[in-house]
Parts: C-alpha cells; structure tokens; sequence
C-alpha cells in the first residue's frame, strides 16, 4: 500500500471526523430549551427549580462558558469514553448504547446476509442472460423493492407472516424466529440496490478481452462465469456492500421502531421524543464515526482487491 | 360512530379508517401533499447543491476544500438518521421535516455539479470563453450550467423518489405531518394500532408510496439512458 495515498486519505478522514463531530455538537448547542433548568427538574423529581439554583448550575457545570470552551471539554471527554448522562434515567450515554448496540449490529449483519443471498445470484442470473425474462423479472424487482418503503414491508410481513399464518413472532427480540422477519424488511431493500449493481459489474466484465480469451480456450461457461467473471466483477460490489451501511442504519431505525426491537434505532427515537439530547448527541455521533470509518476501510479494500487503481490518483 | 373499520367494498374501495372516514378519498387528498412536498424539498436540494457545486468547482483553493469538507461530513451521515435527528430538535412538523431533509440532501448534487465544472473547465469552448474575456458569470450562466443541467436534472428525479420515502417515513416515526392531515406516512402508522381488525389501513398508504417511488424512478432511469448515458456511472455511485 502506498504511504502517501494512505496517509492523504488519513489526514482526510481527520478532517470528516471533526467535522462531525462539530455538527453533532452544534446541533444540540444551539437546541431551544434550557439545559440547566431541564436537569435540574430532572434532578428535582419535576418540581420548577429556583432562578438562583439555576444561575449556579450553570456556573458550576461550565455552561456559561464560551462555544469553543464547552465543545473543547465536550469533545476531551468523548476522547475519554464519556459521552455524559441521561437527563431522564441517569444512566451513562455509553451504557444505554452498550446496551442496545448489539441488537443493531445483529440485525444489520443478518440482514446483510439475507441481501447477499438474494442479490447476487439474481444479479448473476441477470447479466448471464441480458435482455432475457429472467433478467427483467430481476430488473423489475429490484426497482420495486428499492421503491418499497420499509416500514410498510414490515407490517405487511407481520400481516401475512404473523397475523395470518402464525409463523413468526410479531414483535421483540429473543431467538431466531424474531430475527427473521425484520432482517427479510431491511435485507429485501439492499438485495434491490446490491443485485442491479452485481448486474452491472457483470456485464462490464462479461465483455473484457480475458473473458473471450477463457471462452475461446473452451473453457466450460461455468468456469468462465464463477472464476473468471464472478472475482474481478466483486470488487465494486465489495465497496458497495460497504456503503450499504448507510442503508443498514437509516433502515434500522425505522424496522426497529416498526418490530419494537431495542436498539440503537428505537433508542435514538425515544431520545428524540423525550428531549434527552445527550443520548441523541451519544448516538448520532457513534452513528456519524461508523460511518466514517467503515468508508475508509472499504477505500482501503477496494485497493487492495484491484491493484489497477491508481493509489496516488486524485481523490475525488 | 358509524361505519367504522369497514373492510373494502363497492362503496368504500379501500374501506375505511377508525373514525370511518373513505380511506381512498384521504389517499388521493393526500397524494398532493406527498408529491407536492417531495417536488419543493428536491428543488431546494437542487438549487443549493448546483450553486455550493459551482463555486466549489470554479473558485478552487481553500473554498473548494472546505466546501468539499461540509459535503464529506453531510454525507458521512446515514441521510434519514440526521434529518430525524434535525426535525426532532426543531420539533415534530411538517415543515421541520421538509427542512431537515433539504438541509441533509443537498450535497450529493454539490459533488456531481463540482466534478463536471473541473471537467468542463478544462474544455476548449471554456478556455475560449474565457479567453474572450467573458466574466465568470457569463462562463457560468452560458457555458457551465447548460452542460450540468442534464445530469442534474436526472439525480433530481431519481432523488424525489429517496425524498418522498424520507417525508414518508420520518411522518411514520411521528415527526412530520400530525393527524388528522391525510399524509402517507401518518395514515400508515395510525394504521398500525388496528392492523389486526384492518389490514388494509396500513397496506393501502404502502401500496400508494410504493407506486408513486417505482414511478419517479423508472423515469429517472429512463431520463438517464436519454440524457446522459456518458455521466450514468457517476450519478450510480452517488
């Protein structure tokens, strides 16, 4: 791996985390609604706090201090692994995400796993035969399924999976059976992005001068398909099984709200209606600094999978 | 009350809600709603995208770097995840959220407009312009944006589709449109607490997004294949 590519793309993400950072901060900061006086009822088991004991809060917890000041001490004690408290329950910010995040990152790999499954044999089948029933059946589902808001496959799986024929829970988590259905609703969606785009990687390969080459030396269409074809079309679909995660944690958090599943999705959701801003500031900024750094590491990927691409090129 | 949870009939298409209101007729009542919204939210996309873009591309230097250091942090957020983020510190509106989702959806098309200035800069007719001493916003005005539009225009109608499941279901999770307004979303989540008398409450607001999304993006693709099967790659990716 080039030193200076590496480095470059470091220094970049350097400059995407703190920018994230920033913006989750300011978000918050600049919320309507007093802070001190939202803890201190809190604190006060809802009873109106005195004007003075207010005035003190705020002067003993740092609050009256500059932008930079606060965002400063804000961000030395995320370094330090604390994101704060609830305002609600007193619980720390990095508990309750513990807490949660498994269930997120079991629903976001299982339904990785559905997606894989589904889009690229369909995606395969497409490109073998272009132009053919079963590449527009796909082509066809992809845009449907790509179209189809999650919330509502959810309930109608439920609908029909759980009301009618009593197959799977309806909501919660706990065993297998819970993770089935909500893992169908998020992996259906990145299956229809996934499998148009193992189509597309296909085709572009399918019509490279080494594919004649294996064909012309008679090699059997198989080999030629999974071997040849199949690895070097895999490493744009590798880097966009990475961005996926995008689509893993938007869709998470409304397929956790629709199941009521506890995680990172609902949590975010409750925050938000409950007005506890440094849950939402926890998750929003763990969410943010994933997503970074799962980019950065499928950029790394993608060049260690094609050693054609230009490592000192520019970068966009 | 009457006519209460009615399943679909002759009368009632698509039967009826729990107040016994005609679910169809909310549907179509609705329908301006989703796709009037959907249509403002994407062009303030656009237009804020186009210009932070334009700038980006042609001033260069320390603009361009910090502008393209607001569009990496934009989108180093799931989209969704920090437009609920943003209408639930702004509070559950309509309004709120068609803010919250213009404010996070813009920077796709500021890197897609940005790329095809530094390309078209480098092109003869650019450098004749310029050379002619024509100002920057004569290059801009006639020479840039008419060879943008097209790519532009294609991303915006393959983002309206993004925009109307983003209005839909963040309305869902309880921030956008607040009953009794007929939106989509809204009519699917007061579906859901009677999904066991009536399926068809939640299915019918499902089927009528889902419809309304498949369309925008089969034009989108369509546009695509027409306008500008050079820069398809490109706007795949974004």
């Amino acid at each position: 791996m080039n030193n200076q590519y590496l480095l470059k793309r470091l220094v970049t993400m350097g400059i995407v985390l703190f920018g994230v950072s920033l913006l989750t901060y300011v978000m918050i900061f600049v919320t309507p609604g007093d802070p001190a006086r939202t803890i201190l009822t809190q604190q006060m088991g809802g009873q109106t706090p005195s004007q003075e004991a207010v005035e003190q809060f705020r002067v003993s917890e740092g609050l009256d201090d500059p932008f930079t000041v606060q965002y400063v001490r804000w961000m030395s004690d995320v370094l330090q692994g604390d994101l704060g408290y609830s305002y609600y329950s007193d619980q720390p910010v990095t508990d309750a995400i513990a807490q949660r995040l498994p269930n997120t990152i079991t629903l976001a790999v299982a339904s990785g796993i559905v997606a894989i499954a589904i889009s690229v044999p369909a995606g395969i089948a497409s490109a073998v035969n272009p132009g053919s029933r079963i590449d527009y059946t796909a082509q066809f589902g992809a845009l449907v399924g790509v179209s189809m808001p999650n919330f509502w496959l959810g309930y109608l799986l439920i609908i029909v999976c759980s009301l009618w024929l009593d197959v799977f829970p309806v909501a919660g988590v706990g065993g297998l059976e819970h993770l089935v259905l909500p893992a169908v609703t998020l992996g259906s969606g990145m299956a229809a992005i996934i499998s148009r785009l193992v189509r597309t990687a296909m085709l572009d390969v399918l019509d490279a001068a080494y594919i004649r080459t294996a064909r012309s030396k008679g090699l059997r269409e198989q080999i030629v398909i999974y071997k040849h074809a199949l690895q070097n079309a895999l490493v744009p679909v590798v880097t966009i099984i990475g961005l996926q995660l995008s689509y893993v944690l938007n869709g998470a958090v409304v397929v956790e709200v629709v199941f009521q599943r506890p995680g990172l999705g609902t949590l975010l959701v409750d925050a938000i209606f409950a007005r506890d801003y440094p849950i939402v500031q926890g998750v929003t900024l763990l969410i943010g600094v994933i997503f970074v750094l799962t980019n950065f590491a499928v950029d790394l990927t993608y060049n260690q999978l094609d050693p054609r691409i230009d490592l000192g090129g520019e970068l966009m | 009350m009457i006519h209460q949870l009615e399943a679909p009939s002759l009368v009632h298409p698509l039967g009826t809600d729990q107040l016994g209101r005609d679910v169809l007729t909310r549907l179509l009542h609705g329908s301006r709603l989703s796709l009037g919204i959907a249509v403002i939210v994407t062009t303030v996309r656009l237009v804020i995208g186009t210009a932070v873009g334009l700038v980006a591309g042609y001033a260069g230097g320390w603009i361009d770097e910090a502008l393209m250091r607001l569009v990496d942090t934009l989108l180093a957020f799931p989209g969704i995840v920090l437009a609920l983020v943003i209408a639930g510190i702004l509070g559950p509106s309509l309004v709120n959220v068609m803010l919250a989702l213009a404010v996070v959806g813009w920077a796709s098309y500021a890197r897609l407009v940005r790329s095809s200035v530094l390309s078209l800069r480098e092109r003869e007719f650019v450098t004749a312009a310029r050379l002619l001493g024509r100002s920057r916003t004569h290059v801009t005005v006639r020479h840039l944006i008419p060879n943008i539009a097209a790519p532009v225009v294609v991303l915006a109608t393959l983002d309206i589709g993004g925009v109307i499941l983003g209005i839909s279901g963040l309305s869902f999770l309880g921030l956008g449109a607040q009953p009794p307004t007929p939106e989509w979303g809204t009519m699917l989540a007061s579906g859901r607490t009677y999904i066991r008398q009536a399926w068809w409450l939640v299915n019918a607001p499902g089927v009528c997004i889902m419809i309304t999304v498949l369309g925008f993006n089969i034009l989108g693709d369509c546009l695509r294949d027409r306008l500008s099967p050079a820069q398809s790659n490109q706007i795949e990716k974004l």
